[in-house]
């Protein structure tokens, strides 16, 4: 994988999620390229790599509020691991795998994220793990098709580049 | 040539010339028909005159074609860049008006409040990427004096607070959140003092810890309390839509629907410093647009 490129394609999924993506709000909700990005990487690249990968793109991202840094790592970190771990062995041609792993993945982080913030003393109800966690898990799910082709074509060309 | 044949030659041109003039004469416009062999002639010539011209016709036609398309294309692509180009240019001024208008709506409140507050006008220049926290980013800070937990208000009303300053930014936690929680009380009766705080997942927000007997209904106004030490008091939150008893039957508490449009935040005023708190002059109450009302 193009580490480089990842990361530019985190900063810019990050700085358009704070202005563009709000225009883009459905149901109060608008996507979440980080997540996306970190559950297509542990896809291609299992548990392993794609937890310290969601890690990191977290990280990024709680740097980036300037807030409870650590949380958005913690459980992106922890989502890319189970689910990267989960798609291992799965036929990832399947345009189902993406799309489930995006819908169940972002229902688990968001609900990681949200006990994180409880544990935190945040004031949130448990209902905000429905109210939030649904319409975000569909609305990720519904960007696979526009998304997955381009990082499958990408990935895949990437590995081949790697075995030489 | 011979004397006899010369004469003969001259008799000929003259009588020629005479039939020549005497046919001009008799030929002219007076005349109303034609000869035999006029008629003739056109009425042989004239199938084929037809012919000939719509050929003719035809293909200056199919040539005239080409040249009036590519005329037509040519001033259709100037009209089409034409209306591209206008149409921009209003897009461009209304944008400048709908600017222009908001700027006044804040500068008359920057003038209104100018014995109250000292205020710093700042741009939004971004929201929070996630999903779970309701805040803004402005483009001051610490170099414009602004510091964490000053207050910050639009001419519609109050918008939230400083949680952390750069140099040149400062983030602005919205009272939507449930974290940017402020004291509250209602304008109308100048008691009732409560909280308010998001409600989950809503653009309204909700005042709670009322007790039962309060005198609260919809409709009312619900400013800040100044309790707390963060807002100053008098500044407008909302307006009452619903009041509902709590579960334990001690308490009761009231959706509110906020003043300031969140979802079109696009220039703020920060209070840098109390003059002098609000309730100490007549309140501006106003409707959710800021043009009038109760």
């Amino acid at each position: 994988m193009n580490y480089p490129v990842l990361f530019c394609l985190a900063i810019m999924g990050l700085v358009l999620q704070s202005t563009l993506f709000n225009h883009l709000i459905i149901a109060g909700v608008k996507p979440d390229i980080i997540l996306i990005l970190a559950l297509f990487y542990s896809i291609f690249q299992g548990p392993g790599r794609g937890g310290v990968f969601g890690f990191l793109l977290g990280l990024l991202e709680d740097i980036f509020l300037g807030r409870f840094i650590g949380m958005n790592a913690l459980a992106k970190g922890l989502t890319s691991f189970v689910f990267g771990w989960i798609a291992t062995g799965a036929f990832r041609e399947n345009l189902l795998v993406p799309f489930l792993t995006l819908f169940v993945g972002t229902l688990f982080n968001e609900l990681i994220f949200l006990s994180l913030g409880k544990i935190m003393g945040l004031t949130w109800s448990w209902n905000l793990w429905l109210w939030k966690g649904i319409p975000l898990a569909i609305y990720n799910s519904c960007l696979v098709p526009f998304i997955y082709a381009r990082f499958y074509n990408w990935a895949t060309q990437n590995e081949e580049a790697q075995a030489g | 040539m011979t004397r006899k044949k010369w004469a003969l030659a001259g008799i000929v041109v003259a009588v020629l010339l005479i039939g020549v003039f005497k046919s001009m004469h008799i030929t002219g416009f007076d005349r109303t028909t034609l000869s035999p062999v006029e008629r003739v002639v056109r009425e042989v010539v004239a199938p084929v005159q037809s012919g000939v011209t719509a050929v003719t016709k035809s293909i200056s036609n199919f040539f005239a074609y080409f040249s009036d398309n590519k005329t037509l294309r040519e001033q259709n692509e100037e009209l089409s860049k034409k209306i591209a180009a206008q149409e921009a240019e209003i897009h461009r001024l209304k944008e400048q008006e709908m600017e222009n208008e908001r700027l006044k709506k804040l500068l008359n409140y920057k003038e209104e409040k100018t014995n109250n507050y000292q205020l710093e006008l700042a741009k939004v220049i971004g929201r929070d990427p996630g999903n779970w926290y309701e805040t803004i980013v402005i483009n001051k800070g610490a170099n414009h004096g602004i510091k964490p937990n000053m207050a910050v208000v639009t001419h519609q009303g109050l918008v939230g607070r400083i949680v952390n300053v750069t140099a040149n930014t400062a983030e602005v936690l919205l009272i939507l959140d449930r974290e940017g929680a402020v004291g509250g009380r209602i304008f109308e009766t100048r008691i009732t003092p409560g909280v308010v705080q998001g409600l989950d997942n809503s653009e309204y927000l909700q005042m709670i810890h009322l007790p039962h007997d309060t005198p609260i209904e919809p409709g009312q106004t619900v400013v800040t309390s100044g309790l707390g030490g963060v807002f100053p008091k008098g500044i407008r939150i909302g307006a009452v839509v619903e009041v509902k008893p709590d579960a334990n039957g001690l308490m009761k508490s009231a959706v509110i629907e906020p003043f300031v449009d969140f979802s079109r935040l696009e220039e703020v005023f920060v209070i840098l410093n109390v003059k002098k708190p609000e309730t100490d002059t007549v309140p501006q109450v106003l409707d959710r647009e800021g043009k009038g009302g109760l």
